[in-house]
């Protein structure tokens, strides 16, 4: 029985140690080159996050009939974004969060599918076709 | 729920039938592109506005020099067409002197559809010749043709091209006024070949195709975040509003969200994986999102997370926390109970000497619209429920009033709003301002590419040699750093 006991006892003080242990220095903030980052003074719009803001514009086309089809936007590995039914000669604007490394959003309406470039946070696309009128 | 339906087609044929018995090209929009995105082709042929020589309205279409007897040199061809009956009728004329020219003319051919062939195009078949009298004036010339008896009234398909033709001098032709006896059957979101008829086993009006649940009439949609295949990681500083050491691990998850919608845009479900890899923090801290600006009573249900067995917060019904104005959703209340920790070393997976601890996953599920049924207060649409807005948070050490935010998000309504302005904290509500330091560093960050943490008390700067650079540059610089790039980081602080 006092065996017993004193390896209950033992038990104890080992978890006591092992609980302290796991608890963090608070009061003693580790200083080491932590102070370049603490003197930093971020701009105060700064979202802290590593995505791009996208402001994506679609022109629609004038057609001859009510078009609609699905509309989404994707990024290159194929992540769908967006994706909603669309009517093709509305005009539509809205807004993305894209990952910081990504430069080019897929869009792609019906069977047809379009690279469209992020330029200065905005992505612009038209049904409208870019023709030479020559 | 399952029929075969052809509700589309079904849309298509009543707006084209009886509706649409001409095929009409008067030019005045202006711009050619709008017409060849309505899947009309032009060769060698443009839009003019010439005041002297433009036929009707302010525009017309000009040809360039009519030096080729070919018809396929200078032409106008139609959309795909269900051809009518009757004749095709439009206007022309001709702009120049005449000097030298042998002749002058237009060509009409039929294309029959050919699903195999370039374009769709068949071979074109010549039925109509129009030869222009004299050279040497500008006078309008009606033309009128009629529809050849072999594609009159067809079920098959038809393009109308409209050729024209000549030898000799540089004039040109102008025309304008275009009518073609049938109805519109192109398809300018299909590569503009011949509107087909469309699956829609659901009947939903997407098409099985275009529709993510080809068999399910209330999901429609997919959309992702950050990312279908990559998942973003959260992590967190939880002294607030005390700045604490930077080095983002008291508590770090991954995250990708998934918002289902249905075809008529609204919010199905949402749902939320949430990997929970480390905390370096002695504190028991929970951890949850408000869907900002979107009331509780537009969630039907809540299901998947980890509460222990006496947890700080109250729930309503459908799993949501109580007294909140917006729906919020606590993922955890106790990492230390949604985790174990390993018995030696600090926190869990912080410390390169201790046990590592596999990682747990939690599947968090709402539902907007249950079966085809939206709660009590109503549907949300897709445009309200922007994923890469979720508003993350922290409950410090389940100080339920103590919760940590990313930069510049909200609190939820059971912060305690006296701490805001205290110690190292600089919120400013007025402003919207919020979570930030006087030098606007922050308590979360947020990385959509997913990343490695620091280690126990080491600075994220010191593990991530390019921090510092991203941060001060306001991510301009180095939107990498967190990549595993000769230079970027010091492997011996990163855990």
């Amino acid at each position: 029985m006092k065996k017993r006991n004193q390896l209950i006892l033992m038990i104890l003080v080992v978890s006591a140690a092992a609980i302290t242990g796991c608890k963090k220095d608070i009061d003693n903030p580790t200083p080491s080159n932590e102070s370049s980052l603490t003197k930093l003074k971020a701009s105060s719009t700064f979202s802290w996050s590593t995505g791009t803001p996208v402001t994506v514009s679609i022109q629609g086309l004038p057609t001859v009939v009510q078009i609609k089809s699905t509309l989404s936007i994707s990024l290159k590995d194929g992540s769908v974004l967006y994706s909603a039914l669309h009517e093709m000669n509305r005009d539509i604007t809205f807004s993305l969060v894209i990952p910081s490394t990504e430069n080019v959003l897929v869009l792609k309406y019906g069977s047809e599918s379009y690279d469209v470039p992020v330029v200065n946070n905005n992505a612009y696309f038209s049904f409208i076709p870019v023709v030479d009128n020559n | 729920m399952k029929k075969s339906a052809f509700f589309l087609v079904i849309t298509i044929l009543l707006s084209y039938t009886g509706l649409r018995a001409q095929v009409t090209l008067n030019c005045e929009s202006g711009n050619r592109a709008i017409e060849q995105g309505n899947c009309w082709g032009f060769g060698a042929v443009s839009y003019s506005n010439t005041a002297n020589l433009v036929i009707g309205g302010s525009w017309s279409t000009k040809s360039n020099s009519l030096t080729n007897l070919s018809p396929t040199a200078c032409w106008i061809k139609t959309p795909w067409m269900l051809i009518g009956n009757g004749n095709i009728t439009f206007q022309a004329r001709l702009d120049g002197a005449g000097n030298g020219v042998t002749a002058k003319g237009i060509v009409l051919t039929y294309i029959p559809y050919n699903a195999s062939a370039s374009y769709g195009e068949g071979t074109a078949v010549q039925f109509y010749t129009y030869n222009f009298p004299a050279f040497n004036v500008t006078t309008v010339r009606d033309i009128s043709a009629p529809i050849p008896a072999a594609i009159l009234n067809s079920t098959s398909v038809y393009k109308i091209m409209v050729s024209f033709i000549g030898t000799g001098g540089n004039e040109r032709a102008y025309a304008d006024n275009f009518s073609f006896p049938g109805t519109y059957w192109s398809n300018p979101a299909n590569g503009c070949i011949p509107m087909v008829v469309i699956q829609d086993a659901d009947g939903d009006g997407i098409a099985d195709s275009e529709d993510a649940y080809p068999n399910d009439a209330t999901r429609a949609h997919d959309v992702f975040f950050p990312s279908q295949n990559q998942k973003g990681t959260l992590s967190f500083e939880d002294l607030w509003p005390s700045r604490g050491d930077y080095d983002f691990n008291d508590v770090v998850i991954n995250y990708g969200l998934q918002k289902v919608t249905n075809a008529a845009g609204n919010v199905v479900e949402l749902f939320g994986k949430f990997v929970l890899r480390a905390t370096g923090a002695s504190y028991h801290n929970g951890f949850g999102f408000q869907l900002d600006g979107i009331s509780p009573t537009k969630v039907t249900s809540m299901s998947g997370n980890s509460l222990s067995a006496a947890p700080i917060y109250t729930f309503a019904a459908n799993g949501l926390e109580s007294g909140q104005a917006f729906a919020t959703c606590i993922v955890f209340d106790d990492f230390y109970h949604a985790m174990t920790w390993p018995g030696s070393g600090s926190g869990i997976n912080t410390d390169k000497a201790a046990p590592f601890v596999p990682y747990v996953t939690l599947d968090v599920h709402i539902i907007f619209i249950n079966n085809g049924t939206p709660p009590a207060g109503g549907t949300v649409s897709s445009e309200q429920l922007n994923l890469s807005q979720v508003n993350f948070f922290i409950v410090a050490n389940k100080d339920r009033g103590k919760e940590i935010h990313m930069a510049d998000h909200q609190p939820t309504s059971l912060v305690n709003s006296a701490l805001f302005g205290t110690q190292d904290d600089d919120s400013n509500p007025a402003l919207g301002k919020y979570y930030k330091t006087a030098n606007n560093l922050p308590w979360g960050l947020n990385v959509l590419q997913g990343n490695d943490y620091p280690i126990e008390k080491t600075p994220i700067n010191e593990a991530y040699l390019h921090f510092i650079d991203w941060a001060g540059s306001a991510g301009v610089s180095f939107p990498d750093w967190f990549e595993d790039k000769t230079g970027y980081r010091n492997a011996e602080k990163i855990y």
